[in-house]
């Protein structure tokens, strides 16, 4: 039980990175980003390429794929979304341009480093007990890591001026655009942010599993789940819908039928996910609007 | 309208000549063409599920592969069959039609199933959970193996297919130097898309067709007229449900064994990207879309294992190359080969 939730709480803090990312560039695009989850795997595989096959001290590397990340985000909002949003296009165009973009990022990846399993140069870990949670050091190490961030990033979206600029123009564009603001900008930054959120999570997730081609991609469901579940487009919504479909997930192994199916577990979230969406379409923290 | 037509049909034509020519036109290249043309048609087949739910009723719908799922995996088991690890043997059920009936139904309840909490959501929403829905699908098809063989799969249930082929097919495959079970799979997948696409074709004239653009075009005016724009979504839902059921029924022909990896996420988009290329909304877009992407894929991915090797480098370069049409496509020519932009809904 206590092993099924430490393992809960480490799907948890990269869920809950990542889907902050999604949740952020959803707040101000009102898109979702189908890509979103192979920006988790350009994390984890730059990582693992420069610790492993360039050599560099394993926090420079997670420094440095953060770094990409980051770059990389602001490279596709330029070259891709930022003329997209000239011409005015949104919706399902920018939605099918992601699923486009995701194909082209997951199938460059296998290209590279192709389909076998790839890992940071961690050395042997042993399970120890921390705060009575059953984790290897690295993955304590991943959890405080992103709990960090979580709040850096909270205090960034509730006190710097840029932060509160972001709030404003996901709340509402013109009159954020009237006031001032200078919307590309903070949409540059948004996309900035989510895809190095995104790394930053592949990165936690090289630090507690092997790290495959399609890792992401596999966890893109329950990234949105956590999105959807702590309410679109709220950050701290999507921290704690992270953290809870995490340890759903993993605590869902202990379950009667799903202890002889453990692929199940994903089915499990997802269905946690259905039910939300039935009872409190606006997720857990959103505010209630009227679907049209 | 027309010259759109020609220039279709001409593309249509190099597509077939470039996968005969590549071949160099010798007694190879029609057994070349065969499995292009039939994956073509198969595809194509649930091109006319997702174009009725998407093109015409405006419904996005990123877990089409679902559809497919439940039609292949309903008709092969109702079909005599082997599966599992020892390839233990089962009894037929019930004959081929009633088979392919029940996948469609079987497809089009599941439609029923998710539309009735999903469709009054965002229009993103359904994307969403019909992708987790077509995910749950393949994990309990790969799971529950008592029934569905997990991930050894089912085979040996396309006896009863080919017991039905008639003795014109085996000689016209003599004559042109091809296997008779494979062009007469080429042969039944065109007739259901033929027959599908005109049945479409037709329901879309009835007041029903009419009402459901209407929904996916001005929802409100529609709901002013004292219609329900709800249940109209749901029957598109279902109806194009149906049609992916059977492409399933159709793809587990074509393939002669399934597993739960067969029904990827991919296939999913391989047909949006089929739909997108032939025209939104257009009535014979899924027929030219399926040709063109087969061939673009088919030949594309044989030119590049010709630079990379046939490693898994190859491979990946095809799903490059499927991800950068979406792209090109869906930002320069959204209305597709057949399509008009009015019929095209890129907003949500």
């Amino acid at each position: 039980m206590i092993e099924q939730f430490s393992n809960g709480l480490i799907l948890g803090a990269v869920l809950a990175i990542t889907s902050l990312g999604l949740s952020l560039l959803f707040s101000v695009t009102n898109s979702f980003s189908f890509a979103h989850g192979d920006l988790v795997t350009v994390g984890a595989i730059v990582a693992v390429v420069l610790s492993a096959g360039v050599g560099l001290p394993v926090w420079l590397s997670i420094l440095l794929a953060c770094a990409s990340g980051v770059l990389l985000g602001l490279v596709l909002d330029r070259v891709m979304f930022r003329p997209m949003r000239r011409k005015g296009v949104g919706g399902i165009t920018l939605l099918v341009t992601t699923i486009g973009l995701s194909l082209i990022i997951r199938y460059v990846i296998l290209a590279l480093i192709g389909p076998g399993p790839r890992a940071l140069p961690l050395g042997q870990q042993q399970v120890r007990s921390y705060l009575g949670l059953q984790l290897t050091p690295s993955a304590a190490l991943a959890i405080v890591l992103s709990v960090v961030v979580l709040v850096f990033v909270g205090l960034f979206l509730l006190r710097t001026p840029l932060g509160i600029s972001m709030r404003a123009v996901a709340n509402n564009p013109q009159l954020a655009m009237a006031s001032g603001i200078s919307v590309d900008r903070v949409v540059a930054i948004a996309w900035a942010m989510s895809c190095g959120l995104a790394a930053l999570g592949g990165t936690v997730m090289a630090l507690t599993q092997l790290v495959y081609w399609d890792m992401g991609f596999h966890l893109l469901l329950l990234i949105f789940a956590s999105v959807i579940l702590g309410g679109l487009g709220t950050a701290f919504g999507a921290m704690v819908g992270g953290f809870l479909i995490g340890i759903v997930t993993q605590m869902s192994v202990t379950l009667p039928f799903i202890r002889d199916h453990v692929d199940l577990k994903i089915a499990v979230a997802l269905a946690v996910m259905a039910i939300v969406l039935l009872i409190r379409p606006q997720g857990l923290m959103g505010r209630a609007v009227r679907a049209s | 309208m027309t010259r759109q037509r020609i220039v279709a049909a001409v593309i249509v034509a190099v597509c077939v000549l470039w996968i005969l020519g590549s071949r160099g036109f010798g007694s190879g290249a029609m057994a070349a063409l065969l499995p292009v043309l039939t994956t073509a048609g198969v595809y194509a087949v649930g091109g006319v599920g997702l174009n009725l739910q998407y093109g015409h009723g405006g419904l996005l719908n990123f877990g089409f592969v679902a559809f497919m799922t439940v039609g292949a995996y309903v008709m092969v088991l109702l079909l005599p069959h082997r599966s599992g690890p020892q390839g233990t043997v089962s009894e037929g059920i019930v004959p081929l039609p009633l088979a392919i009936l029940a996948a469609a139904l079987a497809a089009a309840f599941l439609g029923l199933l998710c539309g009735i909490p999903a469709i009054r959501l965002r229009t993103d929403y359904l994307a969403i959970v019909m992708i987790a829905v077509a995910e749950i699908l393949r994990m309990l098809a790969r799971d529950l193996s008592d029934v569905t063989g997990g991930v050894h799969g089912v085979l040996a249930y396309s006896g009863v297919l080919q017991d039905l082929r008639p003795e014109l097919v085996n000689s016209l495959a003599k004559a042109l130097n091809v296997q008779a079970f494979q062009l007469w799979l080429c042969v039944v997948a065109w007739a259901a898309l033929i027959l599908l696409t005109l049945l479409v074709m037709g329901l879309m004239r009835t007041p029903w067709g009419l009402l459901l653009k209407a929904v996916r075009d001005d929802e409100l005016a529609v709901r002013s007229l004292g219609k329900s724009p709800t249940v109209l979504k749901l029957q598109a839902l279902a109806i194009g449900g149906a049609i992916g059921g059977l492409a399933g029924g159709l793809l587990a022909f074509q393939l002669s064994q399934i597993n739960p990896d067969v029904f990827i996420p991919q296939i999913t988009f391989f047909i949006f990207a089929i739909v997108t290329l032939g025209g939104t909304g257009s009535t014979w877009g899924p027929a030219v879309g399926g040709v063109v992407f087969w061939t673009l894929l088919t030949e594309s991915g044989a030119l590049v294992s010709q630079v990379l090797g046939t490693g898994s480098a190859a491979s990946a370069a095809r799903y490059v190359i499927v991800g950068l049409l979406l792209v090109l496509l869906i930002n320069f020519r959204p209305q597709g080969l057949l399509g008009r932009r009015k019929d095209v809904v890129l907003e949500f």
